[in-house]
């Protein structure tokens, strides 16, 4: 029997361990896209869930396309891709499952996520300066209301830092394996 | 500045991508060959194999193998110069190896 359940998550190595207790539980991620999750009644454990940023958008990507082939050859399912992030499962009686076992993918893997982030803070930042100058024009023409002058610039600069705080905490990770790679081969 | 010659080493899931392909295999033969190789020790994850093969491709260190089957996976196989960059980590690892347990010794002794 299938289950859909909506949740919404902004970092997604929690959204992997929910997907994986889930698992755990003996509820199967088999189709994902955005919020909404759907679940099949398995054997517990039966699958490893992991969550790839790849490096194009969309399940329609031929390059995507291509990957995901290369995927199923090797054991490894697609349940969905959503813009870049795809989330991938593998039998556990396979033996682990890590998507990159090499330090320079995963240096690659983390430039990539902390640029997308810090790029998505930067475009909603330039949001709020736009914002905040209508803001400014509308006080000096007398127009005084709640919800644009607070309510949207506020939800704003909640995400943009909160795209900021995630693009933050991959380049700090990055520059961790940086790190590692001046020591151990990459 | 003029570039240097020297080659660098190969990374682990490379060495190990070129010594399986001297025989025909596909992507989970590799794995599960590299795996065998190193007594477990090495587990290529699908990505950075995936990412491996792309760049082996590209640098004709290997290439695509087409068999009489009509199996839906790809197969690849070394190439000529693939063997070749073999053979010199071969030599570079043996000058590692041969260096390390010489200083290693001495310095037991």
């Amino acid at each position: 029997m299938k289950h859909t359940t909506f949740k919404f998550f902004y970092n997604y190595e929690k959204e992997e361990r929910w997907i994986n207790s889930m698992s755990t539980k003996g509820m199967a991620l088999v189709d994902y896209y955005w919020t909404r999750y759907v679940f099949e009644e398995e054997t517990p454990g039966k699958y490893i869930y992991k969550i790839e940023f790849l490096d194009k958008m969309g399940s329609k990507n031929i390059e995507n396309i291509a990957y995901v082939t290369f995927l199923e050859d090797v054991g490894v399912e697609c349940v969905g891709i959503y813009m870049h992030w795809a989330t991938l499962r593998k039998e556990a009686k396979d033996g682990p499952f890590d998507i990159y076992t090499d330090l320079s993918s995963r240096i690659k893997g983390c430039r990539k996520m902390s640029k997308w982030w810090l790029s998505l803070a930067a475009f909603e930042g330039a949001i709020e300066v736009y914002e905040l100058i209508l803001t400014g024009i509308r006080i000096s023409n007398g127009n005084i209301s709640i919800l644009p002058m607070i309510i949207f610039p506020s939800v704003i600069m909640a995400f943009t830092i909160l795209f900021f705080s995630l693009g933050w905490t991959a380049r700090t990770k990055l520059k961790e394996l940086i790190k590692e790679s001046k020591i151990y081969e990459a | 500045m003029p570039e240097s010659n020297e080659r660098g080493a190969l990374t682990e899931a490379v060495y190990y991508i070129l010594l399986s392909l001297y025989h025909p295999m596909h992507g989970y033969g590799i794995m599960q060959n590299v795996n065998m190789l190193s007594h477990n020790r090495v587990n290529l994850g699908p990505g950075t194999l995936y990412g491996a093969i792309n760049t082996l491709l590209e640098k004709h260190l290997i290439e695509s193998f087409s068999s009489d089957d009509k199996s839906r996976k790809k197969e690849y196989i070394i190439t000529t110069l693939g063997k070749q960059t073999v053979i010199s980590e071969i030599e570079r690892l043996n000058e590692l190896i041969i260096n390390g347990t010489q200083i290693v010794k001495e310095d037991v002794e």
